[in-house]
């Protein structure tokens, strides 16, 4: 009996802290859903206010209907063409890499490894203007190969995280697989990849929305309309020195969390998945 | 005679194939906005290809936010449109560097027909005598006013010949009338409009005309100006800094929010301003001096056509440009969006279409034209850095850090400094 | 004789097959990485407006940083300010609600959405206009706290001094949902026979906590306290739409003053040179923790 009320107090407690801290952490999400509902004067007359006075989806329309014959439509294929491949050359790219850094023995590693921290260190910004002039040459402008391509060489941070949870992984597997003849390729497809799936879904939520909501890259490499990201194209809708429809720009926004939030569900439930006994696999 | 007949019929069937074919010229042009001006626009563009079936227009536009990174990196790898639209704030650089096309030899034969446009209009565009960017809409600086918040308050309109004096007055007594902010400020936050008008009328400018130096040596104006605005936030009369600094959009200005009875803008925005106010907004010139030595009002094109170096077909851009500025059904299109067109016969064609908004801003532009004088010469390139200079005094001053005497001197030297660091 | 040829083939072997399996990195690092950073260390030593081509300069920038440029130290200040707080409040945060969320609950896939969708919205202006409306004079904090009259007029969270940086650091510490989900990937990586095992010795939660969570979450926990200095070194986005770097240079992170003197005022060459001495500080700052490293993090595999 005592266990079971304080199973149920326990429960209780639980649910409670995570809600009320769940709603501070959803709150500006849904000021931002609810703005989008409201007419464009509003957003701003009576910001702290949750519940629209009137529901405006008109907003999704006029958003949707984005420049010039181009819908949001086109946008968002566009989006979702782009961070599918960028994502899947990342994983591809990433465990590989990781692999060789993390279990293999080769001259010159800890150099290697040292350097790619360091190309972690050099912001972005002073990189745009020399991998414009290279992309430039290349004639690869108005493509998308300067967005896609680089995801297909592994990242940093990738290569990192897939280091750091391959060391995670007792070597003791690796000797058995070894006794058994396995190459290292052997070894990384039948020992490591398998218990890889925590890393390469959060590697793969990561991916997939950073590049969905990169917009300085696509500003610089895209000049035809028809082929912006959603990213780029939101941004289309603001200019401070005329007629903003914030509505429908909000409208997008919101629209805009869709897709990565979708990869975030389908994902997240390797992550919940239970672990057999031995804690890992094979 | 049929022997005749077939050889006419090949004669003109040589005729038709060896004749050049009017090849298709593409041009690209890049334009920043919001989604009502890139519609626009694009139905312009449809417009003039109708008209010139050889010539198609290949556009790329964003939002004003990333749009000269965007230029910037075109230009870094040589590869900027054709046509470009630009603000008169980075014209001078772009010049400098040798990357816009002069446009004289256009205007001469004709080709930018630029006979129903005013001097004013037209000399914005011109440095070092030569004429690089087209005006395609007129501004001035002017105050935006709640015509019946005055009268609610009792406070007379502004009149044209209103004076500084006359500024404050009113500002006070709205504000003890209405209980509201009378403004938000004298100068909108981080904008040099206000100062720039005031060193005018007294017969200074901005920046000299070298560009390397400020364009005045004394720290009165300076002083006399912002004492204007720190005097009166003391009063509560202006918004207190807190509230200036949280950049506004025109939706959430002071004005629209019915939280002060004036605000300053560039007469384009006044068609944003009243959709968010949803009730009759007026403009009033800039106050004047009563030293003054001329007006401190100016014609400000919103922005230019320009054509850039690398463009391959000049003439065709050029053709473009005409239509835009010239073509009445183009403007009844567009309706004044980038600014008040500055073809005369443009204007008359549209006159009786406008909206109260639009109207309002025909009318002061109207008004301004009367009222002003010539515009001051292009800003040099280090023009941002003294803004984020002049911005950071001005809130200095306000919060009490400075005095405006101690930010007066530190401005002039400063700045100076600062151009004349400029290669 | 024949042992020595052996394990020289063997070396080889290993040798060719780390490469093989780092080609992707090393690849990319040679294509797209390394002649970039080349090139921005040469503008760092010219003079560079982007629009013309450069101009030799030689250290001038380098020197006129260190000696004329008080709004480098201030940035600098700000920064680590900034840094010293954001990071372990969001380490702290990601790991105590992944905690909670590592656990089989009801709704648990819920919450997880819950905490996650902030990191998702990312830097568009739509967050700007939001962080605005939520802090500003008249926005909803504010709201709040004069009905419940521990204001009685609308404070200025976003724009006075004192309190303009911490409104950034606030939206950092929201945005948590990264350093969670891989907290959460690395919990998920503990095998759950080590806490039966510890549970029938009869070791509560808090001793599974010490001895068990946090020593196998060590890798994880370095991985996220190494990225989470480099990320928060390098934020730019929040700062540029939200509070522009005031007031009084208050919010002028770093990576924003780069931004500012490369594209604003078209002084790329004296961007490059901030840049470069960023990478140095940062560098330093990592290689220290790369060094302690081997006193804290217990990896399974013994190397």
């Amino acid at each position: 009996m005592n266990l079971w009320k304080k199973l149920r107090l326990d429960s209780l407690i639980y649910h409670m802290v995570v809600l009320s801290l769940g709603f501070l952490s959803f709150y500006p999400v849904l000021w931002l859903i609810a703005s989008s509902l409201k007419p464009s004067d509003e957003i701003f007359q009576k910001a702290y206010s949750l519940i629209p006075s009137s529901i405006h989806f008109e907003n999704y329309l006029q958003g949707w209907r984005g420049f010039g014959g181009v819908t949001f439509g086109t946008f968002f294929k566009n989006s979702l063409f782009i961070a599918s491949l960028s994502t899947i050359g990342q994983l591809i790219a990433c465990s590989l890499a990781g692999f060789g850094f993390a279990r293999l023995k080769f001259v010159g590693k800890n150099i290697w490894f040292a350097i790619m921290i360091i190309t972690l260190l050099l912001p972005g910004q002073v990189l745009l203007i020399p991998r414009y002039l290279l992309f430039n040459k290349l004639g690869w402008i108005d493509t998308y190969r300067p967005l896609i391509l680089p995801h297909f060489f592994a990242e940093a941070f990738f290569t990192f995280l897939m280091v750091q949870f391959i060391r995670g992984i007792p070597k003791e597997l690796d000797e058995a697989a070894k006794i058994d003849g396995c190459s290292p390729w052997g070894i990384f497809y039948y020992v490591i990849l398998p218990n890889l799936k925590p890393p390469l879904t959060t590697a793969a939520i990561f991916s997939f929305y950073w590049t969905w909501n990169n917009f300085m890259d696509p500003l610089l490499y895209i000049q035809t309309v028809s082929k912006y990201p959603v990213s780029l194209a939101l941004q289309l809708f603001s200019d401070p020195s005329s007629v903003t429809n914030w509505g429908a720009m909000f409208s997008m926004a919101v629209l805009s969390l869709v897709p990565a939030f979708i990869i975030f569900i389908a994902f997240q439930r390797y992550l919940v998945e239970g672990i057999s006994a031995t804690g890992l696999r094979g | 005679m049929k022997k005749v007949l077939l050889a006419i019929s090949i004669i003109i069937l040589l005729i038709i194939l060896i004749s050049p074919g009017q090849e298709v010229i593409t041009l690209r042009i890049s334009w920043w906005g919001s989604q009502t001006r890139h519609d626009q626009t694009l139905k312009v563009i449809e417009l003039f290809e109708k008209k010139y079936p050889n010539i198609k227009l290949k556009p790329e536009y964003t939002g004003w936010s990333g749009y000269y990174d965007k230029m910037a990196a075109q230009a870094a790898g040589g590869n900027l449109p054709d046509i470009m639209q630009k603000d008169i704030k980075f014209l001078n650089q772009y010049i400098q560097n040798d990357l816009l096309l002069p446009l004289d030899q256009f205007v001469k034969n004709k080709l930018i027909d630029l006979s129903n446009v005013d001097k004013a209009s037209i000399s914005a565009g011109v440095i070092g005598g030569k004429l690089y960017a087209i005006n395609i809409g007129n501004n001035a600086y002017g105050v935006f006013y709640d015509p019946q918040m005055f009268t609610k308050a009792r406070v007379p309109y502004p009149k044209p010949s209103w004076t500084w004096e006359d500024y404050m007055d009113t500002a006070r007594k709205l504000h003890k009338a209405l209980g509201i902010y009378a403004d938000t400020t004298i100068c909108n936050a981080g904008d040099y409009a206000g100062f720039e008008h005031y060193l005018r009328q007294h017969g200074y400018k901005l920046f000299d005309d070298s560009g390397k130096k400020l364009g005045y040596d004394e720290d009165w104006p300076f002083v006399e100006f912002y004492s204007m605005d720190v005097q009166l936030t003391k009063e509560g009369v202006f918004a207190p800094p807190e509230v200036r600094l949280e950049s506004r959009t025109v939706e959430n200005d002071l004005l629209v929010v019915k939280k002060a009875a004036m605000a300053h803008y560039w007469s384009n925005q006044i068609v944003a301003m009243m959709n968010a106010a949803k009730r009759p907004i007026k403009i009033a010139l800039y106050p004047n001096s009563k030293k003054q030595v001329r007006k401190g009002t100016y014609l400000k094109p919103s922005m230019f056509w320009s054509i850039t170096k690398n463009c391959k077909n000049p003439e065709a851009a050029a053709k473009f440009i005409d239509f835009f500025i010239n073509d009445i059904e183009a403007n009844k299109i567009m309706m004044g969006e980038r600014g008040v067109p500055v073809s005369s016969k443009v204007r008359n064609a549209l006159k009786p279409l406008l909206t109260p908004a639009q109207k309002e801003m025909f009318d002061f532009i109207d008004l301004a034209s009367r009222n002003s004088s010539p515009i001051d010469p292009p800003y040099p390139p280090a023009f941002q850095q003294i803004l984020d200079l002049l911005k950071d005094l001005q809130y200095k001053m306000l919060y009490g850090i400075l005095t405006p005497e101690q930010a007066a001197k530190e401005f002039r030297t400063k700045a100076n400094e600062i151009l004349a660091a400029q290669k | 004789m024949q042992q020595i040829a052996y394990r020289k083939k063997n070396i080889t072997y290993n040798n060719l097959a780390g490469y093989l399996f780092i080609l992707p990195w090393l690849a990319g690092f040679f294509f797209y990485t390394i002649l970039p950073m080349l090139m921005s260390l040469y503008y760092s030593l010219t003079q560079y407006n982007i629009l013309s081509p450069a101009i030799w300069v030689g250290l001038k920038n380098y020197i006129n940083i260190f000696t004329n440029d008080p709004r480098f130290w201030k940035s600098l200040q700000v920064t680590f300010k900034y840094v010293i707080f954001a990071v372990p409040l969001r380490l702290i945060f990601a790991l105590f609600l992944a905690i909670l969320l590592a656990q089989k609950r009801l709704f648990v896939n819920v919450y997880r959405g819950l905490f996650y969708i902030p990191s998702l919205i990312g830097g568009s202006v739509a967050v700007a206009v939001m962080w605005k409306q939520l802090f500003g004079v008249e926005g909803a904090l504010n709201s709040i706290l004069i009905s419940l009259g521990i204001l009685d007029k609308g404070f200025g969270w976003l724009t006075h001094p004192k309190t303009a940086l911490w409104t950034l650091i606030l939206l950092a510490v929201w945005q948590f949902g990264s350093p969670m989900l891989i907290f959460l990937a690395g919990l998920k990586q503990i095998p759950i026979s080590l806490y039966e095992s510890a549970s029938i010795d009869g070791a509560n939660w808090w001793q599974s906590f010490i001895k068990i969570t946090i020593p196998m979450l060590t890798p994880v926990i370095f991985f996220n306290l190494i990225m989470q200095i480099i990320h928060n070194f390098m934020m730019f986005t929040q700062a540029y739409i939200i509070t522009g770097g005031g007031p009084f240079d208050e919010t002028l992170l770093y990576i924003l003053y780069i931004y500012k003197r490369g594209f604003t005022y078209y002084q790329m060459g004296y961007a490059c040179a901030l840049a470069w001495i960023l990478l140095t500080i940062v560098g330093v700052i990592t290689f220290i923790v790369f060094r302690t490293s081997h006193y804290w993090v217990y990896y399974e595999a013994k190397e």
